[in-house]
C-alpha cells in the first residue's frame, strides 16, 4: 500500500512536479486509506471514488500541458454542508439525506479550479449544531487518537479524516468553534479566517451572522496554500469583502520581532492548560514577540449565552425553509400545517428541535428585545473590547489562550447536558463574535487510559490579518513536533512525543 | 464589562422565571411556532431541558449595555449588486433536488381533503 499520505501538500506537490508520483496514484493511496480506516472513525458520509479518480486524471492531464499550482492533484474533502451539484449534500441530517444539489458552493468551485481532487463529503453535527459530533443524523465521529472519545464537532469529520490521513486537507465549517475544537481534539490545525473573508455561498446555512468556512490542515504552512485558493471576494456573497488575498505562504517562516502577543490565563486551577500556554509563550518569545499578560475577560460569563441566544434564533429562522417540498424528507400527513410539521418532527434530530424551539422563544413577541436583543448589544460588547485590545496603536497584535478545557471526551459524557455540551465553545466563540481570524495549533498530549490525547492552544488576530495568525502558528511549530504526531491507527510514525506528554502533565479521564 | 441593573428598563421580557409558565405549555406553545409536530417523548424532553437552558441565558440579563447604540449593532457590511437580472439555473437541474417531482414540477401532498369538500 502507498505511504503517499503521509506527505503534506508542498511535499506532494513537489513529487507530481517532478513525475515521482501522479495524482492518480495519490488519490487511490487515499481512497485505500478510506476503505480501510473509514468504517471504525465513521469520518466520510460520501466517498465520491469515481468522481476523485476523474478529476485526479484530469488534473494529471493539466500537468502534463503544463499547468501547475500548489494544489493541482492534492485529494481533500469537504463538511457536507457544502453543496456539490450532482453530489448528495446532506448537512448531517435526516431531512436532507438524499438532497442531490443542482449547483457547487464557491469554495468548491474554486478548488475544482485549482485542480485539487475531491474524495467525498465529511460527517457533522446535524446542521453544524453541536461541538462534540455525536449529533449527526449518520451515527458519531470517533476520534482516531481513541476511538472512545469525541472527535469534537461540528466539522469532526474533517478533522478526523485529516487526522488519520484520509484526505490532505479539508474544509470546515466554523460558527463557534467548529472547526478549531474538533481540529484540537484530533491534534490538527483549524483555522477560522475572518468573517467575510471566504465566500459561504453553496455553504448550508446555521447562524449567517457568524458561519465561517474555513481550513482543517496537518499545519500553518498548508492552511496558508489552500486559504490563498478559497479566500476573497465573490459576487455570489454579499458579506464577502474586497480585501486583497496575499501570499501567506511566503512569509511563513518570517521573524516576529516586533510582534506584541496578550497570553490570556488558563482556567484557574487546570495547571495543564497553564503549562500548554507557558510553553506556546516561550515559543512565541524565542522567534521574536513580546508577551504581555492579560486579565481574564471580564466579559467571559456572558460569552457562551451570548452565542446560544444568537445562534437558535438565527439557526431558527434559517431552518425555517426545510417544509418537505423543494428539498428534505416529505411526510405524507394530510393537509398542509399537519405534513410540515411532521416531516420537520421526522427529518431534524433531537439538538436541532431543541435549538429551533429556543430560537421560537427567543424571538417570540415579549421576549425577542429581552434575548436576541440584548444578546445582539452584549455581541457588540465583546467585540468592542477585542478591538480595544487588538488596537493597532496601544493594543497587541495577537492573543493566545487555550483552545478547550481539555482533551476529547468519552463519548456520550456530556450527551445528557446541553448546557455543558454549549460551554465546550468558551475560548473559540468570542472570535466568531467579532468575526476575528482565529487558529487552533496542536501544543503537546494529555495521557490518556487508551494513550496520548492532543491538546492545543488558540490564536486570535486583527481583521484581514490572516497572515499574521498563520505566520504565529508556524512558529509554534517550530517549537514542537506535537502537530507531525499521527494516531496510532494512522501507521507510521504514529506515537506522540513523551516529552510533549511530559511537558504538560495533562491527564484524561 | 460592568454588571448590574440597566439603566434602561429591557427586563420586561425577562418574564419566564417570573411567570413560570408551565413547560409542557411552553414547549407545546413552541413547537406551534416552530411548524414542529412533536411526539410525547420529545415534548416531554424539551419540557425538562429548556427551563435550564433559559435559566442559563438568563445570565444577559445582568450586562449592562446601555452604551451600545444602533450603530454598534451593525455584524459585517454588505454589498448590494446591480439590480439587474441574471441568468439563473434551468428548470430541470432543480428536479433531483425535492424529495418528489412530477411533470416538470415539485410534487407537494394534497394541500385540502378534496373528498370531505
Amino acid at each position: 500500500m502507498s505511504t503517499a499520505w503521509h506527505l503534506s501538500i508542498a511535499e506532494a506537490g513537489a513529487a507530481m512536479a517532478t513525475g515521482r508520483l501522479s495524482a492518480v496514484e495519490l488519490c487511490r493511496a487515499y481512497l485505500e486509506r478510506i476503505d480501510e480506516l473509514n468504517e471504525g472513525l465513521g469520518a466520510y458520509l460520501t466517498v465520491a471514488a469515481d468522481l476523485a479518480l476523474a478529476q485526479a486524471a484530469e488534473a494529471d492531464a493539466r500537468r502534463r500541458r503544463g499547468e501547475g499550482g500548489p494544489l493541482l492533484g492534492i485529494p481533500y474533502a469537504l463538511k457536507d454542508l457544502f453543496v456539490t451539484g450532482g453530489l448528495r449534500t446532506t448537512a448531517g441530517s435526516r431531512m436532507l439525506a438524499d438532497y442531490l444539489p443542482p449547483y457547487d458552493a464557491t469554495v468548491y468551485a474554486r478548488l475544482r479550479a485549482a485542480g485539487a481532487v475531491l474524495l467525498g463529503k465529511l460527517n457533522m453535527d446535524e446542521f453544524a449544531m453541536g461541538s462534540s459530533n455525536e449529533y449527526s443524523a449518520f451515527g458519531p465521529v470517533r476520534n482516531p487518537w481513541d476511538p472512545s472519545r469525541v472527535a469534537g464537532g461540528s466539522s469532526g469529520g474533517s478533522a478526523a479524516a485529516v487526522a488519520a490521513g484520509l484526505c490532505a486537507f479539508s474544509l470546515g465549517s466554523d460558527t463557534g468553534g467548529s472547526i478549531r475544537l474538533p481540529a484540537a481534539f484530533c491534534g490538527v490545525m483549524g483555522f477560522k479566517p475572518s468573517y467575510g473573508r471566504v465566500s459561504r455561498y453553496g455553504m448550508v446555512a446555521f447562524a449567517s451572522s457568524l458561519d465561517q468556512a474555513g481550513t482543517l490542515t496537518r499545519g500553518a504552512a498548508d492552511a496558508a496554500l489552500v486559504l490563498r485558493a478559497i479566500a476573497g471576494l465573490d459576487p455570489l456573497d454579499p458579506s464577502t469583502a474586497d480585501e486583497a488575498v496575499p501570499d501567506y505562504a511566503g512569509p511563513l517562516d518570517g521573524s516576529l520581532a516586533g510582534l506584541k502577543v496578550g497570553v490570556l490565563p488558563a482556567a484557574e486551577g487546570d495547571a495543564a492548560q497553564a503549562a500548554l500556554l507557558e510553553l506556546a509563550g516561550a515559543a512565541l518569545a524565542a522567534a521574536g514577540a513580546t508577551l504581555r499578560p492579560l486579565p481574564p475577560p471580564a466579559d467571559a460569563e456572558a460569552v457562551v449565552p451570548t452565542y446560544v441566544v444568537l445562534v437558535t434564533a438565527e439557526s431558527s429562522a434559517n431552518l425555517a425553509r426545510y417544509d418537505g417540498i423543494r428539498y428534505g424528507h416529505q411526510a405524507a400527513a394530510p393537509g398542509q400545517a399537519g405534513w410540515v410539521a411532521q416531516a420537520r418532527a421526522e427529518g431534524f434530530g433531537p439538538e436541532v428541535q431543541r435549538r429551533i424551539l429556543l430560537g421560537s422563544y427567543v424571538l417570540s413577541s415579549g421576549y425577542q428585545d429581552a434575548y436576541y436583543g440584548q444578546a445582539c448589544r452584549v455581541r457588540a460588547l465583546i467585540r468592542r473590547r477585542l478591538e480595544a485590545l487588538l488596537d493597532p496603536r496601544e493594543g497587541v497584535d495577537l492573543i493566545l489562550g487555550p483552545a478547550s478545557a481539555g482533551p476529547a471526551f468519552p463519548l456520550g459524557a456530556k450527551s445528557g447536558d446541553p448546557v455543558a455540551m454549549y460551554q465546550n465553545d468558551l475560548y473559540t466563540i468570542p472570535a466568531n463574535l467579532a468575526g476575528l481570524p482565529a487558529a487552533s495549533v496542536p501544543m503537546g498530549f494529555a495521557a490518556g487510559p487508551a494513550g496520548p490525547l492532543p491538546l492545543a492552544v488558540h490564536l486570535v488576530g486583527r481583521r484581514w490579518d490572516e497572515g499574521l495568525v498563520l505566520k504565529a502558528a508556524r512558529a509554534l511549530e517550530r517549537s514542537t513536533d506535537a502537530w507531525r504526531q499521527r494516531p496510532a491507527m494512522a501507521g507510521a510514525g504514529s506515537s506522540a512525543a513523551p516529552a510533549a506528554r511530559a511537558s504538560t502533565g495533562a491527564s484524561a479521564r | 464589562m460592568q454588571v448590574g441593573p440597566c439603566a434602561r428598563d429591557r427586563r420586561e421580557g425577562w418574564g419566564y422565571n417570573r411567570r413560570l409558565m408551565d413547560p409542557n405549555e411552553l414547549v407545546a406553545h413552541l413547537a406551534r411556532l416552530s411548524a414542529l409536530n412533536l411526539d410525547a417523548s420529545a415534548r416531554a424532553r424539551l419540557a425538562s431541558e429548556l427551563p435550564t437552558i433559559l435559566a442559563y441565558v438568563a445570565r444577559l440579563s445582568v450586562v449592562d449595555t446601555t452604551q451600545i447604540e444602533g450603530e454598534d449593532l451593525a455584524v459585517a457590511p454588505c454589498r448590494l449588486r446591480e439590480d439587474v437580472a441574471l441568468p439563473s439555473l434551468a428548470r430541470e437541474a432543480f428536479l433531483p433536488a425535492p424529495p418528489r417531482a412530477q411533470d416538470g414540477s415539485f410534487a407537494v401532498p394534497a394541500w385540502r381533503d378534496l373528498e370531505a369538500d
